[in-house]
C-alpha cells in the first residue's frame, strides 16, 4: 500500500527469517525504515493459564515448551521456584548435572543461532556446520532423557536418573573436539570481510536503551554490561567452577555475534569442569519427594535463570494446594521483540535481518 | 522416607504501595543512587479473586539486588497508573496485563490486546473468566 512516497509492508508472519510465527508491519521510504511494528501473539498457547489447572508434576512437561531450544532452562526455573517454596533440598551431583546439562543446552542452542543468523543474510554453508555440531549434542540428548528438544528431565529435587561413565565419556569427547570446530567458525566467520561490513556498526544499541528496554543476556552484555545471573546465588554450584562472562563494548551486531562465540568457549570449560567431577565423585540424585502428591506450602518465589536468550524468570504463587495459583513466565525474546522497532529506525531494509538476527528472538518464547 | 517441607522466611519481600504513589516511588528508586534500580525485570499480575495485584519486579544490575513493588487493585474499576517513561520496557508488559486480566493502565501511549486476537471477548487469566463468544468462528466473521 503506497501512500505519500511511503510503501507500507508486511513481513510474515510465515516467513523463514523470523524463527517462528512473528509478524511485521514496515513502513519504507525507498529503502529506509520509517517505522516498524511488531505484531505478536500468533504462538500464544496460554501457557500461564494451564498451570491453574493442572498440579505441578502434570505442568512440568509442559514448561520445555516455552523456549525450545532452552527446554532445560524453562524446566530449570519452574523447578528452582517450587524447590524454594517447598523448601526441597537438592543434592550437590543433582546440581553439577542439571549445570552440565545447562550449558551443554546453551552450547546446542548458540549453535543453532549461529548457523541461522548467518542463513538470514544469505550465507548457507555455516549452517551444515553449526547443525552438525549440534546433531551430536542432541544426540547426547536424546541417550540421556529419551527426546531430542523437550527434555522433561528435572524432577522437584533432582533429576529423572543418573548419569553414567560411559555418557560422561562421550561428552569429554566432544568437548575434546568442539574448540577446534569453533576456531573453524571463526575462520569462516568472523575474518570474512562481507560478514564484517554487514554487521559492524550496524543496529548499535547503547547501555543506557539496553536498560531502558530491560534488555538481559548476550545482547546486554554486547552493549558493556557485566551482567551474568549465574554469578549471584542460584541454588546452582557455578560460585564452584571456573569461567568468565565476556563482555564486548560497542553494542552492534558483530559485537553481538562475537559474545556469543566467546560464551561457547565458555560453556566448554564449564561442561569440562562439570564432567571431571561427575566422574570422579558418586552421590544420590533421585529426589525423595513424592512427585505426582507434592503440596506446596502458601507463599510466592521468583526463580531467574541465566538463558541463551537472556534472564528468564519464573513466578510462582501457591495457596498450598496440589495446583499452582498464578505461574508468570518472564523471557528475553519479548524485550528484544519491543527493541526492534528502535533500533531499525533509519536504517536500510538490507538491514533489518542483520540486526533482527543479531537478537536472537525465538517467537515461542515471545507469546508463551 | 520423610521430607520436612517448611516455608523460608523473607524468600519474597515486596513493598505494599498505594497507586497513587507508585510513579514517584519507583522514579525514586530508580534516581537514587543509593538504590540504582534500572532496571524492571517484569510487571506480574494476579487475581486474588476480591481484588487484584500487580508486583512490579525491579532489579539493580550494579549491585543485583531485586525489590517488588506491590499494588492492591480494585476489583470493580481496576485501574494503575502507566510506568512507560520511567520504564520504557513495561509497554508490554502492561498491553499484556491489559490483555489478560483487564486491568487499564492510566496514560500508557496506546493500550491494545497482545497475546489475544484483537476482537477477543473477556480476560483469560481472570479466575472467573469464561469462554462465552459465541459469535462465528474467526473463518467465517
Amino acid at each position: 500500500m503506497q501512500t505519500n512516497n511511503k510503501l507500507k509492508i508486511n513481513i510474515g508472519p510465515q516467513h523463514p527469517s523470523t524463527h517462528g510465527v512473528l509478524r511485521f508491519v514496515l513502513e519504507l521510504d525507498g529503502e529506509i525504515i520509517k517505522s516498524c511494528e511488531p505484531v505478536i501473539g500468533y504462538l500464544h498457547r496460554g501457557m500461564e493459564k494451564m498451570a491453574e489447572s493442572r498440579t505441578y508434576l502434570q505442568y512440568l512437561p509442559t514448561v520445555d515448551r516455552v523456549d525450545y531450544l532452552g527446554g532445560f532452562f524453562n524446566s530449570y526455573a519452574f523447578c528452582n521456584a517450587v524447590e524454594n517454596l517447598a523448601q526441597i533440598e537438592v543434592s550437590k551431583r543433582s546440581r553439577y548435572i542439571r549445570v552440565l546439562t545447562l550449558e551443554m543446552n546453551r552450547l546446542s542452542s548458540h549453535l543453532l543461532w549461529l548457523g541461522s543468523y548467518l542463513l538470514d543474510m544469505g550465507a548457507t554453508s555455516p549452517l551444515f556446520y553449526t547443525l552438525r555440531d549440534r546433531e551430536v549434542l542432541l544426540s547426547l540428548f536424546e541417550e540421556l532423557t529419551g527426546q531430542r528438544l523437550m527434555y522433561n528431565y528435572y524432577t522437584f529435587g533432582g533429576v529423572r536418573h543418573d548419569v553414567w561413565a560411559d555418557w560422561l565419556k562421550k561428552v569429554a569427547d566432544f568437548v575434546e573436539i568442539m574448540p577446534r570446530k569453533i576456531q573453524d567458525y571463526e575462520d569462516i566467520i568472523t575474518n570474512n570481510p562481507i560478514f564484517a561490513t554487514r554487521t559492524k556498526d550496524i543496529g548499535i544499541l547503547s547501555k543506557h536503551k539496553a536498560l531502558q528496554y530491560s534488555i538481559t543476556g548476550p545482547n546486554l552484555r554486547a552493549s558493556g554490561i557485566d551482567l551474568d545471573s549465574r554469578k549471584d546465588a542460584n541454588n546452582l554450584i557455578y560460585d564452584e567452577l571456573d569461567f568468565e562472562t565476556k563482555i564486548a563494548h560497542s553494542g552492534d551486531s558483530f559485537d553481538r555475534y562475537m559474545v556469543r562465540i566467546e560464551e561457547m568457549r565458555e560453556c566448554l570449560k564449564i561442561i569440562s569442569q562439570c564432567v571431571n567431577w561427575l566422574m570422579g565423585n558418586e552421590g544420590d540424585v533421585i529426589s525423595p519427594v513424592k512427585q505426582p502428591t507434592l503440596k506446596v506450602p502458601e507463599g510466592e518465589f521468583i526463580s531467574n535463570v541465566e538463558a541463551p536468550r537472556g534472564i528468564c524468570s519464573c513466578y510462582v504463587k501457591s495457596d498450598g494446594s496440589g495446583k499452582p495459583y498464578r505461574v508468570k513466565w518472564r523471557t528475553g525474546s519479548y524485550y528484544a521483540v519491543q527493541l526492534l522497532p528502535k533500533l531499525l529506525e533509519g536504517t536500510f531494509y538490507p538491514d533489518m535481518m542483520a540486526i533482527f538476527g543479531s537478537l536472537d528472538v525465538i517467537a515461542p518464547e515471545v507469546d508463551r | 522416607m520423610n521430607f520436612e517441607i517448611t516455608k523460608k522466611e523473607n524468600s519474597f519481600d515486596k513493598i505494599y504501595i498505594g497507586s497513587n504513589e507508585l510513579c514517584e516511588l519507583l522514579k525514586f528508586l530508580k534516581n537514587n543512587p543509593e538504590y540504582d534500580f534500572d532496571r524492571l525485570n517484569t510487571i506480574i499480575a494476579i487475581d486474588l479473586d476480591d481484588k487484584f495485584e500487580v508486583i512490579y519486579d525491579l532489579h539493580s544490575t550494579n549491585t543485583g539486588q531485586m525489590r517488588r513493588i506491590s499494588v492492591l487493585v480494585d476489583r470493580n474499576s481496576p485501574h494503575v497508573p502507566s510506568v512507560v517513561d520511567i520504564f520504557k520496557s513495561a509497554y508490554f508488559d502492561e498491553c499484556e496485563i491489559y490483555d489478560l486480566f483487564g486491568i487499564t493502565f492510566d496514560k500508557n501511549p496506546d493500550l491494545k490486546r497482545l497475546l489475544m486476537p484483537r476482537g477477543w471477548l473477556g480476560h483469560p487469566l481472570r479466575k472467573d473468566y469464561k469462554q462465552e463468544d459465541e459469535r462465528l468462528s474467526w473463518s467465517e466473521r
